[in-house]
């Protein structure tokens, strides 16, 4: 660790700022009081948010440490491959506006709480549902990990004990998310957006100034990485496309859309989310400044490390203290809501698999503990393994979580679809990809296809997506032929 | 729903946009156009929205 003096005030920013999202997160159980033994209301917030309160919650399982740490980390290690963010926000709402209402409305009508319990629905399969549980819980996981880095990022700057910081941290949201489910998510998404709203307004203004204008601080960077080679144009699209399907694909994300009173909350978000994406450009544009302000981050955490360093170095103590607390509670906040997903897919779709018998009581019971072991899970990951695993494991988890497109999405739409056409892709694409990821030594997410000397750098979940949907339809069409009818489970509209 | 179309294509052909310059008060012609698709993004799924208006009224 090269930061060996703890910044007493930001030191004791941060620590104030997590005493207030403490208290939000235990009010929050109080706060439109039901019986939160009920998996609906603990996991879901009783499925009543309005359109404002959605937007926070969504806001908050979308933009993450991966926003606030990972693509300004890109930025400025990588240059303008890092902006494939926006491209793959703008794919992702025009995805969530036309396909999410659909699952938002037959989850309603039936009851569902994950993606696994619609799809067991839909296509009566037992083993498609596992398949669909099994990748939600594995690409959760490093994304959970992904957050506890974040904060862990935070904790360092700070010059705090890592350990003791992170345990305590995770201590703390684990027994508000216990307690107050989905709710305490909620309240402190509003916390954390006023958090990391003045942040980055701050900071968008101040520290060009502090380099002498917005003109000196882009001059300040190399020209290579202002703009995007031409050989990174198909990886920098393929990231866009594959990312911008797969957002809606993580449990996490579908818990926030599921927890809105109706579905045209979850398209009237689709109109106002991509606020967020403008301060993601923005911080985006931080990894750009931090180059011109000659930020050296912490050997440990390397260009990790490069907005909490440049908060540091540029703001007086007690901003860049506030700054850093609202990065690690906009790591909070997200790694809530993933373990509530994460937990529910283990309570309902391998707990009460298992056990058919067992009540809504025992399954939130089982989902409160399993959200528990997942957060402990988490920390102990980010502290035993090395971290540039953390995030290429990261990586790893938004290609397989790809391959349950056919069963989630498709099976929303095509009624002809039948599981073993969408097992079957599921299975071809998850070997594929992982395949791949193998033999990049999942070093990274991209892959150079080509013949001869012609290369094109792709990110590898899309050709895994495509060899999935080859597979799937090649079998739907096979079906069809032969004559078979489709389990058709759903009675839908 | 075909409005949809017109921020696709405007961000997944990267040399349409690759450029520092035209710059917009000094930030790169990059990163400033694809803020600039973002914003419009979202007001082409307001369009969609509101043109639906017909089906949710009834739906409602």
């Amino acid at each position: 660790m090269t930061i060996a003096a703890i910044e007493t005030t930001q030191a004791v920013v941060i620590g104030a700022s997590f005493a207030l999202i403490t208290v939000v997160g235990l009010y929050a159980g109080r706060w439109r009081k039901a019986n939160l033994d009920d998996l609906d209301e603990w996991a879901l917030g009783g499925r009543q948010f309005g359109g404002v309160l959605t937007w926070f919650l969504q806001g908050g399982s979308v933009y993450t440490t991966y926003s606030f740490v990972a693509v300004p980390a890109l930025v400025f290690g990588a240059g303008a491959l890092g902006f494939f963010a926006l491209p793959y926000l703008v794919i992702t709402y025009i995805v969530a506006f036309l396909v999410v209402p659909r699952l938002w409305e037959l989850a309603r009508e039936r009851g569902h709480v994950t993606p696994a319990d619609f799809v067991r629905e839909r296509f009566g399969s037992r083993w498609l549902a596992a398949a669909v549980t099994l990748t939600g819980i594995v690409a959760t996981m490093p994304y959970v990990a992904l957050q506890v880095y974040g904060i862990e990022i935070c904790m360092a700057q700070i010059g705090l004990p890592v350990q003791a910081s992170l345990w305590i941290a995770f201590a703390l949201l684990a027994v508000i998310t216990y307690l107050s489910g989905l709710r305490s998510a909620t309240l402190i998404a509003v916390v954390k957006d006023v958090f990391i709203w003045v942040t980055v307004v701050v900071a968008v203004i101040y520290v060009p100034l502090h380099l002498g204008g917005y003109g000196r601080a882009f001059s300040g960077v190399p020209a290579s990485k202002l703009v995007l080679p031409g050989n990174l144009n198909a990886d920098y699209v393929t990231l866009a496309i594959g990312s911008g399907l797969a957002l809606f694909l993580y449990p996490h994300t579908l818990t926030g859309a599921l927890a809105s009173r109706s579905r045209f909350v979850v398209q009237r978000n689709s109109i106002f989310l991509p606020v967020y994406t403008v301060m993601l450009g923005l911080l985006a544009m931080l990894g750009y400044f931090a180059i011109s302000a000659g930020v050296r981050p912490s050997h440990h955490y390397g260009s990790n490390a490069a907005v909490p360093a440049l908060l540091d170095q540029v703001f007086p103590p007690w901003f860049a203290g506030f700054g850093l607390a609202s990065i690690a509670i906009g790591a909070l906040v997200p790694a809530a809501m993933m373990a509530i997903a994460a937990a529910n897919l283990f309570a309902r779709n391998v707990w009460l698999e298992l056990k058919p018998s067992a009540s809504p009581a025992e399954q939130t019971k089982v989902s409160k503990l399993a959200s528990l072991v997942v957060k402990f899970g988490a920390v102990g990951f980010v502290l035993a393994v090395p971290t540039t695993y953390v995030v290429n494991f990261q990586l790893a988890a938004g290609v397989w979580i790809l391959q349950t497109l056919p069963a989630v999405f498709l099976g929303a739409f095509l009624k002809r679809l039948p599981a073993r056409a969408a097992l079957a892709g599921w299975t071809v694409g998850t070997a594929y990809g992982t395949y791949l990821l193998v033999r990049v030594h999942f070093d990274t997410s991209s892959y150079a296809f080509g013949v001869g000397h012609h290369h094109t750098l792709l990110f590898i979940g899309v050709p895994a997506l495509a060899a999935n949907l080859v597979v799937a339809g090649a079998w739907a069409l096979g079906a069809r032929l032969r004559g078979e009818e489709p389990v058709q489970a759903l009675a839908s509209s | 729903m075909l409005l949809f179309l017109v921020p696709l294509a405007a961000v997944l052909y990267p040399p349409l946009y690759d450029r520092r310059h035209p710059t917009l008060g000094g930030v790169p012609f990059f990163v400033w156009y694809q803020l600039a698709i973002v914003v419009l993004a979202g007001v082409v799924t307001g369009v969609v929205y509101l043109l639906r208006g017909a089906e949710r009224a009834h739906a409602e």
